[in-house]
């Protein structure tokens, strides 16, 4: 089921009204209908998975704590039992592909069947939900839980529960075991946050995705037009998986629970580092604490530092899919980092200087290198993604210039609520629990929420499209 | 606003006033959104001439059926053309030069963006409700696109020009559409009341294309506005797309979903009814499939496999109607050199194409 869908308001407003009727048990046993009907709205099949999951991790969990002396072997099961439906659904299909091409090229043609098989939508980010609460059992860092269904809606939450954000067992499944209360000045909030949400997905990032699908049909784009077209997927990636994010925490918080949040304006790092503090907050929290510290994180030599950051980057790119445009974007982060740590010890007047001038520079610097980074997760084909970092901005004919040119100032206009906002965070937003309540809070609050609602009705794109990130 | 998170634990209940207070807040905001968009954006914008001279059927365009049907009346045509850029970009938007060639009187009732619905409305509604006797209606269609519910159903952008040419009641056409006016029940009551109430096509078209007016002048350097969209169309035009996709672009795109069979798809569609309303008027009725643009080599266009297929069957199909059918696709006298962009002629090669038409069709049509 997609949020942006009038089947999502119905099963919403139904799921709402029945949940604030029922005690606490009976919320639960609710949510996890709720969870696995959303789950299995269009593939029933995808809730056995779900299931499956839900079961082999709980039960493997209350093994480590029941019989603690075989608590490496129970987590070992976990992972493997985890990590093999990722491995099934999600990259059979390329490693055999590959592994085809390499016997190839050593003269063995062997006639492996390569077997494409649909993948479950969300499973990269449930199952990453569920390994960390398996491994935080097992640094006891939090306690088996004796509730399966406690367990169980703690995966199956449906607000987060295809595209994130990536909970930890103790920030949301704490929060099944405590009471909650309905609260009007929240409920605001939380239907101003999906209005947001749906603005941002349907105006924005669904217009954004128009042109963007443009400049990437062209088998001869040009600099100005590749370039301009990157920026609108840039345009297009952040409003639509932070709207995915805006609607599923909204959501959440109309049924009493609080998401973590996963993105904090990621368009204004000064760093590839700081970029990576705002961007998919929830992952990036996930590889730093459960690959890139168990690999030894900043600690050791300056080679073992970027030998960490190297890998947990490039399994980062491959989690997001299994392409070598993936894996390439992952690598090219690992290698920014690198670099940016390089330049901090050699250049740190540039890297850590104060003044208004070395902050725009540092964040015209990354804007490219992230731009540069977009190009290769979009572009699936290697010798197109080639072909595109080489075009040159020289001999280009003055129309495709005016398209480039038109198609930026497009996602300008398009893209300048989102600056609003991330000019507003500090002056305005960040101060907001105060006044919220305060009629001039109400008044301001309310006439946002019109004019969002008002942009909603006439600026929708006609085309929409899936959330990005369904497809991980 | 958006907010910094509000922790669980933090809201205290509301309790007495302060309950009430909030409750009313969140009931006068969520009324103010969904009753403030259409209050305020009542009717259609005001922009008669906003797409004057323009390729496609703008935001809010009509048609004034009246002045239509007293041209037609006047004109007392030999025979009809109805179609879309397909019809005027070959034949022109004026019919003397085809009158002129022909010796014989022509009407051509095109727009630009229309398609079988608006076609089928012109016929009805205009052609045979103006009480002319032509000898022929012919209609300018590209691959499967006159039996084809998906073209018909994603055009929304002519919402207020079907309206204009609709009457009061349309049961063939609202069953090709996929309209559900069956009243009785509540859900499609509410699903109507809904529809017609949060249904701003007209707003949504009108304000994307200033927007896409603005970001022109903001990154056109000074060049006319028109100019732009011609290159920014001919820069997406089939010849520069990647393969893959300039296939599926130029696919008949309901083709590959027949599931029925070609004799199931062309009695679900506005054929049987549009051969119907042309022998009330006393015409035959003649499809005139156009040639979409070609390969520079082959000379031919890409088609979906079942394309040959479904043309032979129609051709059959509405000569054993009564009707006729033309294909000029095959024809490698016509070459990607003719077209200006996309499947349009270019106008320097617009009188050649309108002998070839005249040369073709003389005899065949009565």
């Amino acid at each position: 089921m997609i949020f942006q869908s009038i089947d999502y308001l119905v099963f919403f407003i139904c799921t709402f009204a029945l949940y604030w009727q029922l005690p606490r048990r009976g919320q639960h046993a609710l949510l996890l209908v709720a969870g696995y009907v959303f789950y299995g709205y269009v593939h029933p099949w995808y809730c056995i998975l779900l299931g499956a999951t839900t079961l082999v991790d709980f039960t493997f969990t209350r093994l480590m704590e029941d019989k603690p002396d075989k608590k490496r072997v129970w987590l070992m099961c976990i992972l493997v039992s985890n990590f093999s439906i990722l491995a099934a659904f999600k990259y059979f299909g390329f490693f055999t592909e590959n592994l085809i091409a390499l016997l190839q090229v050593l003269g063995w043609d062997v006639p492996i069947p390569v077997v494409q098989m649909l993948l479950p939508a969300g499973v990269s980010f449930y199952t990453f939900q569920s390994c960390s609460y398996a491994v935080d059992v097992y640094r006891g860092k939090t306690w088996a839980r004796r509730s399966l269904l406690d367990y169980a809606v703690y995966v199956a939450f449906f607000p987060q529960l295809v595209a994130g954000p990536i909970e930890r067992a103790g920030h949301l499944l704490v929060q099944f075991e405590n009471p909650r209360r309905f609260h009007f000045g929240v409920a605001r909030d939380a239907l101003f946050l999906i209005l947001w949400g749906l603005v941002k997905k349907r105006v924005i990032a669904d217009t954004a995705a128009v042109y963007c699908n443009k400049a990437f049909s062209l088998s001869d784009g040009t600099f100005p037009i590749v370039w301009a077209g990157v920026l609108c997927f840039c345009v297009q990636i952040y409003a639509d998986f932070s709207a995915y994010t805006d609607i599923a925490r909204g959501s959440a918080r109309l049924l009493g629970f609080e998401l973590c949040q996963n993105f904090n304006h990621p368009w204004l790092a000064q760093s590839p580092a700081d970029f990576w503090r705002r961007w998919h907050m929830s992952l990036s929290a996930w590889f730093r604490d459960y690959v890139f510290i168990p690999l030894g994180g900043s600690r050791g030599s300056e080679l073992r530092i970027a030998r960490n950051l190297m890998l947990t980057f490039l399994l980062s790119g491959l989690w997001h899919g299994a392409g070598w445009n993936f894996v390439i974007w992952g690598g090219w982060w690992g290698l920014l980092l690198v670099l940016w740590r390089a330049l901090d010890r050699w250049l740190p007047g540039f890297t850590q200087g104060k003044g208004a001038g070395l902050a725009l520079l540092r964040w015209g610097v990354t804007f490219v290198l992230v731009n540069i980074g977009w190009l290769m997760f979009r572009e699936q084909s290697f010798p197109d993604l080639m072909r595109q970092l080489m075009t040159s901005p020289f001999h280009v004919p003055a129309d495709d210039w005016r398209i480039g040119s038109f198609f930026v100032s497009l996602m300008v206009i398009y893209s300048l609520p989102l600056w609003i906002h991330a000019f507003l965070q500090k002056p305005l937003l960040d101060s907001w629990e105060t006044w919220r309540d305060t009629r001039a809070g109400f008044a301001l609050q309310l006439a946002a929420a019109v004019a969002l609602s008002l942009t909603f009705f006439t600026l929708s794109s006609r085309v929409t499209s899936d959330f990005i990130y369904f497809q991980f | 606003m958006k907010t910094q998170t509000p922790s669980i634990s933090e809201p205290s209940p509301s309790t007495g006033s302060r309950w009430k207070r909030d409750a009313f807040r969140l009931l006068i905001a969520c009324l103010l959104c969904l009753l403030v968009p259409p209050l305020v954006l009542q009717g259609d914008p005001d922009v008669p001439n906003e797409t004057e001279g323009d390729e496609r059927i703008g935001a809010g365009e009509s048609i004034k059926v009246s002045k239509v049907i007293a041209d037609l009346r006047a004109a007392q045509p030999d025979y009809v053309g109805i179609g879309n850029s397909m019809l005027y970009t070959r034949l022109g938007k004026s019919p003397d030069q085809m009158s002129a060639l022909s010796g014989r009187k022509f009407s051509l009732i095109s727009r630009g963006g229309s398609n079988v619905t608006v076609w089928y409305l012109v016929l009805k509604n205009l052609v045979v409700a103006s009480g002319i006797r032509p000898e022929a209606v012919f209609l300018f269609v590209r691959d499967d696109e006159l039996t084809a519910p998906y073209f018909a159903k994603n055009e929304a952008t002519a919402a207020a020009y079907l309206r204009s040419l609709r009457s009061a009641d349309e049961p063939v056409l609202d069953k090709f559409m996929g309209i559900n006016n069956d009243a009785s029940s509540a859900a499609s009551q509410a699903d109507q009341w809904l529809t017609q109430v949060y249904s701003f096509d007209e707003w949504q078209e009108y304000l994307s294309r200033r927007l896409m007016g603005v970001a022109m002048e903001m990154g056109g350097f000074g060049t006319p506005l028109k100019a732009q969209r011609f290159a920014l169309s001919a820069r997406f035009g089939l010849d520069h797309l990647r393969g893959n996709l300039a296939a599926d672009e130029n696919a008949a795109p309901a083709l590959g979903q027949i599931s029925g069979g070609f004799q199931q798809t062309l009695e679900a569609s506005l054929l049987p009814d549009m051969l119907r309303l042309s022998a009330e008027c006393g015409a035959k009725l003649v499809v005139f499939r156009v040639k979409r643009r070609p390969d520079a080599k082959t000379h031919l266009p890409n088609e979906p496999s079942a394309m040959p297929a479904y043309a032979d069957f129609l051709k059959k199909w509405l000569e054993a109607r009564g009707g006729l059918f033309f294909d000029e696709t095959y024809d490698t006298s016509i070459r990607l050199s003719d077209y200006l962009d996309l499947d349009h002629i270019r106008p320097e090669r617009m009188e050649w194409y309108q002998q070839y038409f005249w040369e073709r069709m003389k005899g065949v049509l009565p």
